[in-house]
């Protein structure tokens, strides 16, 4: 439960940076690395939640980004099926891809150097999502123990 | 197989409570529920831009001189008006404009832009709204500058699209009176063109608005200053020239704002 709620903070925060203060896509990568890493349909809550938030903030019609999110993280949970998802190349091109598609959608400009930032952010956020699991498991053997 | 089939149910729940929400918002406007969710979200917009806009990286003495140089030039474009106008009309009908009147102001709660502070944003999300009779097509002004327009509004908020960005096309002259059409170019420039060949455009001319409001009242007033023309490209085989102009505000540096909500 805490976990979650540290997620869905993390989500608001990453909602409200991005209504505010820049046009990178960051809500797309946050939300891409905590679907790859936690692999929970509780994603969908946070994907729809903090969606309508960065639609409010943006004075665009509520709904629409959470349309975005909820297609396009299904779409990354179809390929868990075929492919090992929780990987560096497929959390960068994702990124990239999907951060391609939600700027065509919603006209933002810079688009390359936005594009190389998000699958950027995304690898940096998967790295760290990393370490705090690999300490949280460190912390259990060492509890068990 | 249990896990997959509760992916399947939660994916398609708030797929369609994402529909259903859109469609709500689009038949029953923007007020309502989300006009709540706008008022409880406002403050803390209002708090995350004004903490992470960095106003100690803010230099004031570089801003008051920009300010003091946007109201100067507007003067040098007056000052020329008055000389073309009867002095006896004049005197007698001298007003300062736009009318404060006229015009609503507004705080700057967002400024997207791709690295904050540092590029050059192209809209902003001000804290007035339908609620304050903002509606699309407002000219946007600060100090006689013209800004934007509004092109999105809400209960609460409204965007502006700067006039530097590439979806922005009007009309406007120079000095002495040459027409042409300004358009964003990015990147805090904008391109006057459409200026017939035959014309003297000068390095230094300062451009303003030559006035497009429709029958709602709507639109960019005349005299309004746009920028300074900075460079002409003009070539022997083409009917017309074009020029770079540079605003003469650092939209970067804006805080407030003043909507004109009527024209007069």
């Amino acid at each position: 439960m805490g976990k979650r709620l540290f997620l869905l903070i993390v989500c608001l925060f990453g909602a409200f940076l991005e209504g505010v203060l820049t046009s990178i896509p960051i809500l797309l990568c946050l939300l891409t690395v905590i679907s790859i890493h936690e692999k929970s349909n509780k994603i969908f809550v946070l994907a729809f939640v903090s969606g309508v938030l960065l639609d409010v903030l943006r004075v665009d019609p509520v709904g629409l980004r959470s349309i975005f999110y909820t297609i396009f993280l299904f779409l990354i949970f179809l390929y868990e099926r075929k492919f090992e998802i929780d990987s560096l190349p497929f959390v960068f091109f994702s990124s990239v891809i999907g951060s391609a598609a939600y700027l065509f959608i919603f006209h933002h400009n810079m688009v390359f150097l936005s594009l190389l930032f998000s699958g950027g952010f995304s690898v940096i956020l998967f790295f760290v999502a990393r370490i705090f699991q690999k300490k949280s498991l460190t912390t259990d053997f060492t509890l068990l123990h | 197989m249990r896990h997959r089939e509760r992916f399947f149910i939660s994916f398609f729940l708030f797929l369609f409570l994402s529909i259903g929400i859109f469609f709500v918002g689009k038949t029953s406007g923007e007020g309502g529920f989300f006009g709540v969710i706008e008022s409880l979200v406002l403050p803390i917009q209002k708090g995350v831009f004004s903490v992470f806009s960095l106003p100690f990286f803010s230099n004031k003495t570089e801003q008051k001189l920009q300010t003091e140089n946007a109201s100067l030039h507007k003067k040098i474009v007056d000052q020329k008006n008055l000389e073309k106008e009867n002095m006896a009309l004049n005197d007698q009908f001298q007003t300062s404009y736009p009318k404060s009147q006229n015009l609503l102001p507004a705080h700057i709660v967002g400024m997207p832009n791709f690295i904050p502070n540092v590029s050059v944003p192209g809209l902003f999300i001000i804290d007035r709204g339908e609620k304050d009779t903002i509606k699309v097509g407002q000219a946007v002004v600060f100090l006689d500058n013209v800004i934007g327009k509004v092109t999105k509004v809400s209960k609460n908020l409204s965007v502006v699209t700067l006039i530097t960005q590439g979806s922005s096309s009007f009309t406007a002259s120079t000095e002495i009176g040459i027409l042409g059409i300004v358009k964003g170019k990015g990147e805090a420039m904008l391109g006057l063109e459409n200026v017939q060949a035959s014309q003297v455009l000068t390095v230094g001319d300062t451009v303003t608005t030559k006035g497009d409001i429709d029958e709602n009242g709507i639109g960019y007033p005349p005299n309004l200053v746009v920028g300074k023309i900075t460079s002409i490209d003009k070539t022997q085989s083409n009917l017309f020239q074009s020029a770079r102009v540079l605003p003469i505000l650092d939209f970067s540096k804006l805080e407030m704002v003043f909507v004109m909500t009527q024209y007069e």
